[in-house]
């Protein structure tokens, strides 16, 4: 019971595979095809002149600009960035705590080792900070 | 040798009329000679110089600096002006090319102008918190300034994020605060209009896990997010400019230094990026009065001395409704904002900002001496 609420809860978290979001996505590529088609069709009556290509290219980044804007803030997009971001932080994870490993298992120092003497070195560091201001103030 | 000379004579002709203009073909010498700067630039790739104004290191503490820029004036004008960076990207973008920069402009305008660079904090330094920055390094800088300078006040400007700190250091220590200048400084943080807040979101990004993963925020991921906000702009057009102006020494310059800057990124202390994160981004604690530094509440409304708010109209990493509302929450009754129709790097190296803008902040500290 309790796993099958823990797999509801991540299915509303981050939900997969959704038709509407696909169908979004494929209505804003349409869109974008039809932007450009149209600049493209308005270039052609004005006739080919000096700056045609310029102009379709100014009228292409444009379209492409807006449509990778609303699929950047799409919530698929949005679902899609939490989804990666926590299994590449789960394999980082588990990658730190092998080498954690090794490295204890080695007998070399590991960055938590290095974290604390630093802290050590820090707060040393303050307290000279200290002595000398006091020192300045006398 | 009449069969050799007949196709040379007639090289220049446009085989498809119609479909292709003339322009294309007279175009051709001047595209061969855009590919060989691009080759000669690539083969002598020219040293980037960034930095325009002298200065010198008058305080240190772990990676942090705090530059003194030597002034340029007989009459020093005081007080001095204390200047807050970002925890994110290098400051030299204030101090970037002769005429384009800020740092420049104050001090030629007889300033008397610190900047705290706060270096590149490595894994050792994942246990700073903003607290620590604002009560430990800014702190000591304010001091610092003050001492040097023979001044019990100083005026302090904050760019970006150092806007943020800048204000909560203000609210914690007004007396020490003569004058706040705010340069595109994200306060209110409940819209989700901007990409940068709406990727930030709780329900996206996981900030605890990612600073418990990774230690500091690295820069490549700051990087990344940051081109990602105008993904066509960053990886297309600019390198569509950068072609089409490859010839113009001078733009080729302005170009480089800019990108030295973009591509010079830096990690951020992992605990100060959590906290600016969950308590700024998420929880929007600054406006709300909720935030609290060393046990302290920290209060807009504990800030009266004169505020200027700078806001870039075309900002899309703070856009101006995330900084314009800064005015409402202080009680400082002399207060002025000023939108100015740039980007968020345009504030400060704008050609159009170091014209118009900045001379009007240089007025408006004259005034507020």
């Amino acid at each position: 019971m309790a796993g099958k609420n823990s797999t509801e809860q991540e299915k509303t978290e981050f939900p997969g595979f959704q038709f509407d979001e696909l169908k979004k996505f494929f209505e804003a590529c349409a869109e974008f095809n039809m932007k450009v088609m149209n600049a493209g069709m308005n270039l052609c009556k004005e006739g080919v002149e000096q700056d045609t290509y310029k102009k379709f290219l100014n009228s292409w980044q444009d379209a492409l600009a807006d449509f990778l804007d609303k699929h950047l803030r799409s919530p698929a997009f949005c679902n899609k960035l939490a989804q990666d971001m926590t299994a590449s932080l789960f394999f980082k994870k588990h990658l730190d705590e092998m080498m954690l490993t090794s490295l204890k298992n080695l007998k070399l120092p590991s960055r938590e080792d290095l974290k604390e003497l630093f802290g050590r070195i820090d707060s040393l560091e303050e307290k000279i900070d200290q002595i000398l201001e006091n020192m300045e103030k006398k | 040798m009449m069969a050799m000379s007949e196709p040379a004579s007639t090289s220049n002709k446009n085989f498809f009329p119609g479909l292709f203009p003339e322009s294309m073909f007279k175009d051709a010498e001047s595209n061969l000679r855009k590919f060989g700067k691009i080759r000669d630039l690539f083969a002598n790739f020219p040293k980037v110089k960034v930095g325009a104004t002298p200065n010198e290191v008058v305080f240190k503490k772990n990676k942090m600096k705090l530059l003194h820029y030597l002034p340029t004036a007989k009459d020093v004008k005081k007080p001095p002006i204390l200047i807050v960076y970002a925890l994110v990207n290098r400051p030299y973008i204030l101090d970037l090319q002769s005429g384009r920069s800020v740092i420049q402009t104050l001090v030629g305008h007889g300033f008397d102008t610190y900047l705290i660079d706060w270096g590149v904090p490595s894994d050792f330094d994942r246990n700073i918190s903003l607290t620590d920055y604002l009560e430990k390094y800014v702190k000591r800088c304010v001091e610092t300034v003050k001492r040097e300078s023979g001044c019990d006040q100083v005026t302090m400007i904050g760019y970006c994020m150092g806007g943020t700190m800048g204000a909560m250091y203000t609210s914690l220590h007004q007396s020490d605060i003569k004058n706040l200048i705010l340069m595109a400084a994200p306060i209110e943080f409940s819209s989700r209009e901007g990409l940068l807040y709406l990727w930030s979101d709780k329900k996206v990004f996981d900030v605890d896990k990612f600073i418990d993963t990774f230690g500091n925020c690295p820069a490549d991921f700051l990087q990344w997010s940051f081109l990602l906000l105008k993904p066509v702009q960053n990886f297309f057009t600019k390198y569509i400019n950068f072609y089409e102006n490859v010839e113009d020494d001078r733009f080729l310059e302005n170009f480089l230094a800019m990108e030295a800057w973009v591509n010079d990124n830096i990690p951020v202390a992992g605990e100060a990026y959590r906290e600016f994160i969950k308590f700024l981004f998420q929880e929007n604690r600054l406006v709300k009065g909720e935030l609290r530094m060393a046990n302290r509440p920290v209060k807009l409304q504990d800030i009266y001395c004169p505020v200027l708010n700078l806001i870039a109209e075309k900002d899309f990493l703070v856009p101006p409704e995330s900084s314009a509302p800064f005015n409402n929450y202080v009680s400082s009754t002399d207060k002025e904002i000023i939108t100015f129709p740039s980007g968020h790097i345009g504030l400060s190296v704008g050609s159009g900002a170091m014209k118009v803008l900045w001379p009007k902040v240089c007025a408006w500290l004259d005034a507020h001496l």
